[in-house]
């Protein structure tokens, strides 16, 4: 697949990558150029090359035939290539990779020392964005999972890099953990201003923190779109984790302070669709704000008629598109909203039941949508 | 309760200088040795891994004789010194350093390899992200990391040294202050039939290589999460 | 047929003997076995070695039935402990001494050449070997001792002493003439005789062998005229007890 996607952006903007790996396990051939904006994710099964892609992008595995240009600069070709410590990256390991013999503060020294010759993030402003202040003195062994990897970010936000490469940085950590590096993942997006590449085989957390979305897939390159066209793409790959979801672009429309409620309007990129609202829990957004949704397919019912007596608020007219059946004596439903495309996760029994089939208008009932 | 003659502590003084100065050329020439075996991932590693194992399974006498020929004008090392308008290295103490040093070799890069090899590239990876230069992370990941390691690569360096014989044998010429140093000091005991002063001498260095041993294998257990050197 | 026609004639039993070799003796030995068992019907395995090695096994009741040491010492100690046949000690040969180098065409006698061209002298350890020692007094001999003493390197026995010349790490030393005899190579001089006491290599029976035909026969042999020859044929010199 080509970058035709976004050929807009100029050469200063871009990461441009050219490269074929060959492993046992995956032939990776790619060919695109990366905006250097916000965050690209790179989405894709164990397997799939995108660690080896990513460690060559850093400089850290030498593939002969691979080129990478980094804001026009040649960091690898036939005839150049820049070691890992001349590039401007900040790394980000999946595992936490702090230097076992040395205190946090020490870790976060050894980066400065070496920083390169721009000052893009102070100290202060890295250690209050990651809330690393009181673990300063300790050594690395006594620290929790998501503390080291607060430290092992804002270590690489201190040797000033021009791009931050993440490699799974919440794979190894517990759900708690991953909530709460998620929450400062998110933070570093919004404050600081660097590219960030995001490897990830979540398509939640490609849904919360991407702008863009490259999926790799054996190998090759199967995506390569902005997120906002990619969503659909990551409800399919919810299937594949059987925790079938759909991710949905949202804006405030208007605030109910009385109730703590917020109506949120859906966005479509299909042409002639009316708008569809949801009412969902105050989270303190203004009118006009953008946010992700996510809709699991579980949390989805589906009734024939609209049920005024139900303590469920959102209910939309939908029509059912396609039924499909799934592995475990469920069938999964995706319905059109106006445009939208939303999920439900229903048993045989009720569709034999209420005779649901492709083409009938129904009321799709949603349990929770999750902020994301 | 000991009656060493004046030749007996001649050749103990001569001995331990000479494993003090063939310990610190090892460390010298051991430690990149060892580092570009570690991290190296060229085919010849095999090669120069199973060159710096050789004295290990080497009869010394083969060494000795090898670094005989070698050091006689006709041989490469001779050549060498000669084209360096140098004297020749046979019979002198600088012979035995480089005797010593070849035969001491797989003793000092062994340990330091194994505690390089432990560290694992991680480190060196973060560290290389953050702009540390190779030579940078060799001095600020390695040798912290690696410090056991090298302990014990000096401590096996010079106890081997100590204990070395055939090669020296082959190549000192017994000559007092300069080559004839402990362990030949017995072996002419021995074969003079003097075997009192042959069991003073061999008790010491009994002594002395159980006592480097223990402590080597004491500072081992301690430091046994932190790598393994054997 | 032979073999068997003596053993039933003298109604001897065909025995083994094995019997301690100094290193420097090794070919003579083996010439010298191949002799005795063709006209005996006992047989003779070898262990080679060094003498002072020997010796220390011997004292600590190595299987040995006989001894052929490199120096005459040894096996004197050893009589002295009563650890050998009385009586059966013997000189079965004589070493001859030989100023020798590896480069040919130098004439090194002592009255055209002060071998002070030589930066390195080897020489077999004095303490250690009888060569060694009839080196020593050969140069107390032509007073060049304390002129050439800085000069010298010591090897730990013969062969050692011609390793060193052989590779030129020294110019010249004093090697056996059963080497030079055997290598033919290099420049010599044979130093006369009567510069150093002779070299006397020493064989004796051992406690262990007193009872071991073998043995009593292979050192009997090695007195007789045939023996002389082969042993002469290496360069060694023997005693008229031939």
């Amino acid at each position: 697949m080509s970058s035709d996607n976004h050929p807009a952006l100029p050469l200063s903007q871009q990461l441009e990558i050219s490269c074929q790996i060959c492993r046992s396990q995956f032939n990776l051939k790619l060919n695109t150029h990366i905006p250097l904006d916000g965050v690209c994710a790179i989405y894709g099964h164990s397997g799939s090359g995108k660690t080896s892609l990513l460690r060559t992008i850093a400089g850290l595995e030498h593939h002969s035939n691979c080129e990478i240009r980094f804001a026009g600069e040649t960091w690898q070709d036939k005839y150049t290539f820049v070691p890992a410590h001349k590039r401007r990256i900040g790394y980000v390991f999946q595992e936490a990779s702090l230097l076992e013999h040395l205190t946090v503060k020490q870790n976060l020294d050894y980066a400065i020392k070496r920083a390169r010759k721009l000052n893009q993030f102070s100290y202060q402003q890295v250690t209050d964005l990651m809330k690393i202040e009181p673990l300063l003195a300790q050594l690395p062994s006594t620290l929790s999972g998501g503390e080291k990897q607060r430290i092992a970010i804002a270590r690489a936000l201190l040797s000033q890099p021009q791009l931050l490469l993440m490699d799974e940085p919440l794979a190894s950590l517990d759900l708690t953990h991953k909530n709460e590096i998620l929450h400062y993942l998110e933070k570093l997006k919004t404050e600081v201003d660097i590219p960030i590449i995001y490897i990830s085989h979540s398509p939640d957390e490609v849904a919360r923190l991407a702008d863009h979305l490259l999926v790799l897939d054996k190998g090759r390159l199967v995506s390569d779109k902005p997120i906002n066209q990619s969503f659909e793409l990551l409800n399919t790959a919810t299937r594949h984790i059987n925790e079938q979801a759909v991710f949905l672009q949202a804006f405030v429309v208007s605030r109910l302070d009385k109730w703590q409620q917020i109506k949120v309007g859906l966005k479509s990129n299909q042409a002639g669709s009316s708008p569809a609202y949801l009412w969902l829990t105050d989270n303190g957004l203004q009118p006009g704000s953008e946010l992700r949704l996510k809709i699991l397919a579980k949390d989805v019912s589906i009734s024939l008629t609209k049920a005024l007596d139900s303590s469920i608020q959102n209910s939309l007219l939908t029509e059912i598109e396609k039924i499909e059946p799934l592995d475990d004596g469920m069938q999964l439903i995706t319905l059109n909203a106006s445009g939208h495309l939303i999920q439900a996760r229903i048993s045989n029994k009720a569709v034999f039941d209420l005779k649901l089939y492709a083409g009938i208008q129904v009321y799709a009932q949603i349990k929770a949508a999750a902020l994301i | 309760m000991l009656s060493l003659s004046p030749a007996d502590y001649s050749a103990i003084v001569l001995t331990l200088k000479l494993a003090a100065v063939v310990t610190f050329i090892l460390i010298i020439l051991g430690t990149p040795i060892a580092y570009w075996l570690a991290t190296s991932r060229s085919r010849l590693t095999s090669v120069v891994n199973a060159l710096v194992a050789l004295p290990l399974v080497l009869p010394p006498t083969v060494l000795g004789f090898y670094l005989l020929m070698a050091m006689g004008p006709t041989g490469p090392i001779g050549q060498l010194t000669q084209a360096l308008n140098l004297n020749g290295l046979a019979f002198t103490f600088s012979g035995l350093v480089v005797g010593s040093v070849f035969y001491s070799l797989p003793f000092v890069v062994q340990p330091i390899k194994n505690a390089i090899l432990a560290i694992g590239q991680r480190p060196l990876e973060v560290a290389a992200t953050l702009g540390a230069s190779p030579l940078d992370r060799f001095i600020s990941i390695i040798l912290p990391n690696a410090k056991p390691g090298f302990l014990s690569a000096a401590v096996l360096g010079f106890a081997h040294t100590v204990g070395e014989f055939g090669v020296i044998l082959m190549i000192g010429g017994n000559i007092p202050d300069q080559t004839r140093v402990v362990s030949v000091q017995i072996y002419d005991h021995v074969e003079s039939l003097e075997y009192t002063q042959a069991h003073q001498l061999s008790g010491l260095m009994l002594i002395f290589a159980f006592v480097v041993l223990l402590l080597v294998y004491q500072f081992n257990r301690k430091q046994s999460q932190v790598n393994h050197v054997f | 047929m032979l073999t068997s026609g003596l053993l039933l004639c003298s109604g001897l039993k065909a025995e083994q003997a094995t019997i301690a070799i100094a290193s420097n003796f090794t070919q003579p030995a083996e010439q010298l076995r191949l002799a005795f068992e063709q006209h005996s019907p006992h047989t003779i395995r070898f262990s080679f070695g060094s003498s002072g090695k020997f010796y220390a096994q011997i004292r600590h009741g190595a299987p040995f039935d006989a001894f052929f040491s490199a120096d005459q010492q040894k096996p004197v100690e050893l009589e002295k402990l009563s650890l050998t046949v009385a009586g059966s000690r013997f000189s079965y040969a004589l070493g001859k001494l030989y100023l020798w180098s590896a480069q040919p065409g130098i004439d090194l006698s002592p009255k055209n050449n002060d071998w002070q061209f030589a930066t390195k002298i080897a020489i077999a350890n004095p303490k250690l070997a009888p060569y060694g020692k009839a080196a020593v007094e050969s140069l107390k001999q032509l007073n060049r001792l304390n002129n050439l003493k800085d000069k010298l390197v010591y090897a730990e026995n013969i062969a050692q002493t011609y390793q060193f010349v052989l590779s030129q790490n020294a110019q010249i030393g004093f090697v056996a003439a059963s080497q030079v005899v055997q290598q033919n190579k290099g420049s010599s001089w044979p130093v006369p005789d009567d510069y150093h006491p002779p070299i006397k290599q020493d064989a004796v029976l051992l406690k262990r062998g007193q009872q071991n035909q073998a043995a009593i026969a292979f050192l009997a042999f090695c007195k007789s005229k045939a023996a002389a020859k082969i042993i002469q044929s290496f360069g060694y010199q023997t005693l008229d007890n031939h």
